[in-house]
């Protein structure tokens, strides 16, 4: 559980009191002295917060995609999840629409919808194939997505079509790279 | 960005037009809707009509229920809902991914400009607010390089309508229990008119946005509906409503 320092919880207070946290330089908002109190109590706020995270998870052996989905190939059967990264910056998942068994796959495709708050995000196959089981506890506990997204928040099992596409996918080195070089 | 201005255009087929346009095209695309006639209730794509609805009092009073393609609660919009949405490619925005708080954050930027005259406007959690008062509800469909953000902006509403929803389970941190009454506003009462609302955020999407108007009958006939894509948004049948409260009437 993330630790919430009294500054990170100033943040908080002042956007509750509808004191905006966001600067906007393009903004015709007069800076009024209380406002440039304001923002001075925002950044030193910001600066001694000492606010926990975990660190995102890749975890090796499997392979990723780009679209932050991945898959663990065992024999001639898949099994395809979202990875650590996904599930943080999607937020509390509520609900997880999954296809049905014998529904056929193909890489790069949209195969399943996420919702958070707000938000329908599509999800993609990572490899081709068919369905053979989804998830049926997602229906239920989607958070399983959070809590656990590469054990109990499994999306799907898939025999696979064509093991070749594997190739195309990286392994957890190139995909942390791929993270690192997205967050800038 | 190619804008549409519409006039009275009903929810449904804006609902319609919306998926099409952002699963089946390439564009930028801004719509911006004078309101909707008949009423209708709008739930998000996982929304249930027993958990949010009164739904007795909705069969009673005839009102669709429709069910749309992106995420979010509840709605009951009118010919007093102003409807703005954005439909982007990931190449518009300088985001690194899109995910679902990022592109919130950089709407606030957006629209900022178009509440200049308006105090205390912001993001809260996960909706803009006056204060801490809702006047919009949002919601958001994320594809493959491309993205959807609607926006249902209360520029007045009757509270008699309110009275069909339920204080939904999942509610912001910020509402605190509070009804629907002291929960939201009205935007009408902070604006000069909803022509100059919907000028202002013409005028703020084209500080980051060139935008090109375009209308409904050319829409039509460079995009066409024919153009298979997934559709996701339904109205529910009568039996459908009827269906969703049977478990609740059994057991008494």
């Amino acid at each position: 559980m993330a630790f919430r320092s009294v500054a990170t919880q100033a943040v908080t207070l002042l956007r509750l009191r509808g004191i905006p946290t966001v600067s906007n330089n393009s903004s015709s908002i007069t800076n009024t002295t209380t406002n440039s109190l304001r923002s001075l109590w925002v950044p030193l706020a910001r600066r001694f917060a000492t606010e926990v995270e975990d660190a995102e998870v890749v975890l090796d052996g499997l392979h990723y995609a780009a679209s932050h989905e991945w898959v663990k190939v065992e024999g001639s059967t898949a099994i395809v999840g979202i990875s650590d990264h996904a599930q943080k910056e999607l937020g509390d998942l509520v609900f997880v629409e999954l296809p049905e068994a014998g529904a056929p796959c193909k890489q790069g495709e949209k195969f399943a919808s996420v919702e958070s708050v707000k938000a329908v995000s599509d999800v993609y196959s990572p490899i081709s194939g068919t369905v053979v089981e989804v998830n049926t506890s997602l229906s239920e506990s989607p958070d399983l997505i959070n809590k656990s997204p590469y054990g109990n928040g499994w999306l799907m099992k898939l025999t696979v079509s064509n093991k070749g596409e594997l190739d195309g996918l990286m392994g957890a080195d190139a995909y942390k790279q791929h993270q690192a070089a997205n967050a800038h | 960005m190619k804008l549409l201005r519409l006039q009275g255009f009903p929810i449904l087929q804006q609902l319609y037009l919306e998926e099409r346009l952002l699963r089946a095209t390439t564009h930028n695309w801004c719509l911006i809707n004078q309101g909707t006639n008949p009423p209708a209730i709008v739930v998000g794509i996982s929304g249930k009509p027993e958990k949010l609805l009164d739904v007795k009092a909705v069969l009673q009073d005839n009102i669709p229920v429709i069910r749309r393609f992106s995420g979010g609660g509840t709605v009951i919009v009118d010919t007093d809902t102003v409807f703005v949405t954005l439909i982007c490619r990931r190449d518009a925005v300088t985001l690194p991914d899109l995910y679902p708080r990022p592109i919130m954050e950089w709407t606030e930027h957006l629209y900022l400009p178009a509440f200049q005259t308006v105090p205390r406007f912001h993001l809260l959690e996960h909706d803009y607010v006056l204060g801490d008062k809702k006047f919009g509800g949002n919601a958001q469909s994320i594809i493959k390089d491309r993205f959807l953000h609607h926006t249902s902006f209360l520029w007045d509403y009757q509270d008699f309508r309110m009275a069909y929803l339920k204080l939904p389970q999942r509610a912001p941190t910020y509402r605190l229990a509070r009804p629907h009454s002291d929960f939201i506003c009205r935007l009408k009462d902070y604006m000069p008119s909803r022509e100059a609302f919907a000028d202002y955020i013409v005028k703020a999407f084209e500080r980051q946005f060139c935008l090109q108007e375009i209308s409904l009958d050319e829409v039509e006939k460079t995009q066409p509906s024919s153009v298979p894509h997934i559709t996701s948004t339904q109205i529910f049948t009568t039996a459908d409503l009827q269906q969703s409260i049977m478990p609740l009437i059994v057991k008494g």
